[in-house]
């Protein structure tokens, strides 16, 4: 017993003539295919026949050149695979094609291509579990992506099972990309698999093959992974780290902010209108900014204050002209019976304003209320600057969405 | 152990485990069925068809942290394909099964006799409850053995015929239920195990091909 234990042997391979054409006919996954497509004239034949029966004579129904030729080898996932089988399934002119991929210390694994979009597929054993269009399998929810029905339309190479050109089956397709899962029924039969996404250039180096001979890449595919998505995570986490330190910051200089009313006055002048200097009032904070509001009940007319903040101490004048408009009509109205203005870096000091006012012909008097604020909060600032933040996030989400819209446009489901 | 000679060729025939029944001499290829001490002839096998199978009598394995040795085969047949069932047998003597087919193994550890009106109720309801799971009937066919190699326990030889059905609990759970045609039906309870979580040791090489585990 244990012969060979330790030698290596070599690969065991059949060989046979194609009982319809003479061709010899070689299978290399002996004991295991069921199936060989005859590389002359595309006859099938059942390998597990000792006579090897025709099971349909010269299938054909287009001629379609595999990219990864039947006996090329590559490595995928660490593992040595050979190209032994391939097909083309689909509905014309919807069509992808199938590699039949053989280790015999692995077993089977599949390439799936489709409009230059690859996926590496494997059979599973553990049943997903069905939700209202969506499947659920180790803690992923998969979503619905197509539902369509798949025909046999191109075989070259064995197979394990007896495969037939024109046989159909209905496929249904759920993603979560870069995953696919895939049901596929074929008579009583239910076969479930799991795809994951493959560059094309990962297939490229592989088996090393010649770029120029490979499919384009066309549009988004099922599972591919959206490149933009990622990045839209990476800068939101981004801009949130960001918008918190600002939040930080805002909360802290605000509890700084005195926000104190230095001056309050209302005002009411006859015509003619004079040059005035209010009462002297301190601003206690140094180089903070100061708000000048104005209140009047202007109705279609308007006031202008030529008015400058004169320091007590120096005479130095900072103008702060301001004015208040409104005009309504039927079913319009401009400008507003409030209006402000604001001055940064104002010294600390003692200050008056010299106002000159003017105001259009209409009444005889005008009054209004004047009010100068130091040290205020700016609450504005900090969601501009937040508003800002997002602008990048914003842009990939979009773009992210765009993806993803491409990539749905391509989904398909058969009517019931 | 026991090791006796082949009654036909007189050829060494080793009998590995004690729940051997069935021996096919490695040098003329019969069938020795062994009643106690004494041996019986059972015909001869021709050839074995040779194939890709990456297992081999002889190779030792782990399972459920337990090591086996692989001692026997036997290949069934049927319309779409053929696999292999290979007999193995615990370092405590208790036999169990793992098959290959489709390149996918499982191992089935438990086997019982089950009567005629369970199997009746699984054809009726497509399905069988096993150790409190639901297993549901995912295959069916008729099969029949092309051939057998080493021991195995029990008197399968070529041309033995079986009606077979594979259940799945959904999860990696695999049941296979047995009903051969002059024999009980029997239920194989068991799970789908990858080649490479088996560490086996003495798979066969090929040239060209790189064993698992080697760099």
């Amino acid at each position: 017993m244990a012969k060979n234990k330790n030698s290596v042997t070599k690969p065991v391979v059949k060989s046979f003539n194609c009982p319809h054409c003479g061709a010899v006919l070689t299978i290399k996954a002996v004991g295991l295919s069921v199936s060989v497509s005859c590389k002359s004239c595309h006859s099938l034949i059942d390998v597990n026949d000792p006579n090897y029966k025709i099971l349909q004579v010269s299938a054909e129904k287009r001629k379609v050149v595999p990219v990864i030729p039947i006996g090329q080898r590559g490595v995928l996932g660490g593992n040595v695979y050979e190209c032994i089988g391939f097909m083309e399934r689909g509905e014309l002119p919807y069509t992808w094609r199938e590699y039949l991929l053989f280790n015999p210390y692995v077993g089977f694994t599949w390439l799936f291509e489709y409009d230059g979009h690859w996926s590496l597929v494997k059979r599973i054993r553990k049943l997903p579990q069905g939700r209202r269009n969506a499947q659920y399998y180790r803690g992923q929810t998969y979503k619905l992506f197509s539902h369509t029905a798949a025909q046999v339309l191109y075989v070259e190479g064995e197979f394990y099972w007896r495969v037939k050109v024109g046989e159909t089956s209905t496929i249904e397709d759920y993603i979560s990309p870069p995953f696919i899962l895939s049901k596929e029924k074929a008579n009583s039969e239910v076969i479930w698999t799991l795809g994951r996404y493959m560059e094309p250039e990962r297939i490229t180096k592989a088996f090393n093959l010649n770029p120029l001979t490979m499919p384009y890449e066309i549009g988004v595919g099922a599972n591919q992974p959206s490149p933009t998505k990622q990045i839209f995570k990476t800068r939101f986490k981004i801009s949130l780290i960001f918008a918190f330190i600002c939040f930080i910051v805002f909360i802290y200089t605000n509890s700084r902010n005195k926000d104190s009313r230095v001056f309050s006055q209302i005002y009411n002048h006859s015509k003619p209108l004079e040059e005035f200097n209010t009462p002297s009032f301190e601003i206690a904070e140094d180089n903070r900014n100061l708000l000048i509001k104005v209140h009047s009940i202007v109705h279609n007319s308007w006031i202008y204050l030529d008015a400058l903040l004169v320091n007590d101490e120096s005479g130095k004048g900072i103008p702060l002209p301001i004015e208040v408009s409104y005009y309504v009509g039927s079913d319009w109205s401009e400008g507003s019976q409030n209006s402000s203005r604001m001055e940064f870096n104002v010294p600390k000091g003692t200050y008056h304003l010299n106002i000159k006012p003017f105001a259009d012909g209409g009444k005889s008097e005008i009054t209004y209320t004047l009010e100068l604020i130091n040290d205020v909060s700016l609450n504005g600032t900090f969601f501009f600057v937040l508003v800002l933040l997002f602008v990048a996030p914003a842009f990939s989400l979009f773009q992210s969405v765009y993806f993803e819209s491409k990539r749905w446009g391509n989904s398909v489901e058969i009517p019931d | 152990m026991f090791k006796t000679i082949c009654p036909s060729c007189g050829g060494e025939l080793v009998f590995r485990s004690k729940t051997t029944v069935l021996c096919v001499c490695t040098f003329c290829r019969s069938n020795v069925v062994r009643h106690d001490l004494d041996l019986e002839l059972l015909g001869k096998q021709s050839e074995l068809m040779p194939d890709m199978s990456p297992l081999q009598l002889g190779a030792i394995g782990k399972y459920k942290n337990k090591s086996f040795s692989i001692v026997g085969r036997q290949i069934m047949k049927w319309d779409d394909g053929r696999w292999n069932e290979w007999y193995i047998v615990f370092n405590d003597g208790n036999g169990a099964w793992l098959s290959e087919a489709q390149g996918e193994f499982a191992v089935f550890e438990s086997s019982e006799e089950i009567n005629i009106d369970l199997l009746s109720n699984v054809e009726k309801v497509n399905g069988l409850e096993i150790q409190g799971k639901v297993y549901g009937v995912v295959d069916q066919k008729n099969a029949i053995c092309i051939g057998s190699e080493g021991e195995l326990p029990f008197q399968v030889v070529k041309g033995y015929k079986t009606k077979n059905y594979d259940l799945s609990d959904g999860e990696e759970g695999f049941a296979t239920l047995d009903y051969p045609e002059d024999d009980k039906p029997r239920l194989y309870v068991g799970k789908f195990v990858l080649l490479r979580d088996l560490q086996i040791i003495g798979l066969r090489a090929f040239e060209g091909w790189k064993t698992i585990g080697q760099k």
